[in-house]
């Protein structure tokens, strides 16, 4: 499971680097923790249940776009949309809650593909990804419709932690993958792509 | 000059329009590639800057229906997918650059203004 870390960080610190690279403004996201956990205990791994979250959901898949073997979700805190989306786009243009969704799919996007890149170049096979998802949707809910199903209650997940800090405030974030336990081929794909990390 | 900015995030063209809209090109958007064709089609770009990723109809398969009418226009792949074949697919498409995100601006208009005087 250490390896999904690995693939885990390595996908923040590609979205980390898009964020930096268009922001205008001083900000910082930081990996504060990470921890594997068992299905039920995510949404306590993250944050309050009840805080309202946006997510990115990116399906990674090797030829059956409706059967991803691995998802990738890139989630954050709600409330740091329209001040992220500010910062990065600057005066002049519409920051409203469109485009700051769009802006999270394209860092998930971004994540998502580094995961898919690192597993096509080990494979020497192209990995697709789907067109991310967005969802808002309480911390609680999210865990409960896109984990609960797509994984077993008894799987344990890989969990960061992240922490957006801007304008003085700090706001929760997280990324996951998660791996389909009835695909064997997916879990060797990992045990064998993390070394060029 | 004019650009067709392809990509499905409603974020992504915005930055590439905030990059390229004060250098002087005239700039329309397509989110998927079955606008990319209609638009490539009726407006004639000098430059179309495609992602990969896309509903409806992905990147590469929008240029290769663009090649067949259009086969001189430009094309800068700007995208996350960083892969052999797909690469070698936009190569054989007769793509200017591939820019992998993460990007930056500058990175974005060097491609293009290099792209655009080699015509």
């Amino acid at each position: 499971m250490s390896r999904s870390f690995l693939l885990l960080m390595d996908a923040m610190r590609q979205a980390n680097r898009q964020l930096s690279r268009l922001s205008r403004q001083k900000m910082s996201l930081k990996v504060v923790g990470g921890r594997v956990v068992p299905l039920p205990e995510v949404t306590g791994a993250i944050g309050p249940a009840d805080i309202r979250m946006c997510a990115v959901i990116a399906g990674l898949y090797f030829d059956q776009p409706d059967r991803p073997e691995m998802r990738f979700i890139l989630a954050v805190d709600q409330a740091a949309l329209a001040p992220l989306a500010a910062a990065v786009l600057g005066t002049g243009f519409d920051t409203g809650p469109a485009m700051a969704r769009s802006m999270l799919q394209e860092f998930g996007n971004v994540g998502a593909s580094a995961i898919a890149n690192h597993l096509s170049s080990r494979m020497d096979a192209r990995v697709h990804i789907s067109a991310p998802d967005v969802i808002e949707d309480t911390l609680e809910s999210l865990a409960n419709a896109t984990i609960g199903s797509f994984l077993n209650p008894e799987d344990n997940i890989p969990v960061l932690q992240t922490e957006l800090r801007m304008d003085g405030r700090t706001y929760t974030g997280s990324a996951l993958l998660l791996i389909d336990r009835d695909i064997d081929q997916a879990e060797c794909l990992i045990s064998g792509s993390v070394k060029g990390i | 000059m004019k650009v067709l900015i392809v990509d499905d995030a409603l974020f992504m063209r915005a930055t590439l329009r905030k990059a390229l809209e004060p250098l002087g090109y005239e700039i329309r958007e397509a989110e998927n590639g079955v606008q990319a064709i209609e638009i490539a089609g009726e407006w004639s770009p000098d430059l179309i800057t495609m992602d990969i990723v896309m509903p409806e109809m992905d990147g590469l398969q929008a240029l290769a229906e663009i090649r067949r009418s259009a086969s001189q226009v430009r094309v800068v792949m700007v995208t996350a997918v960083d892969q052999r074949e797909p690469m070698q697919e936009a190569m054989r498409l007769g793509i200017s650059d591939f820019i992998v995100k993460p990007f930056d601006e500058n990175r974005v208009i060097s491609a293009v203004d290099r792209a655009l005087s080699r015509q």
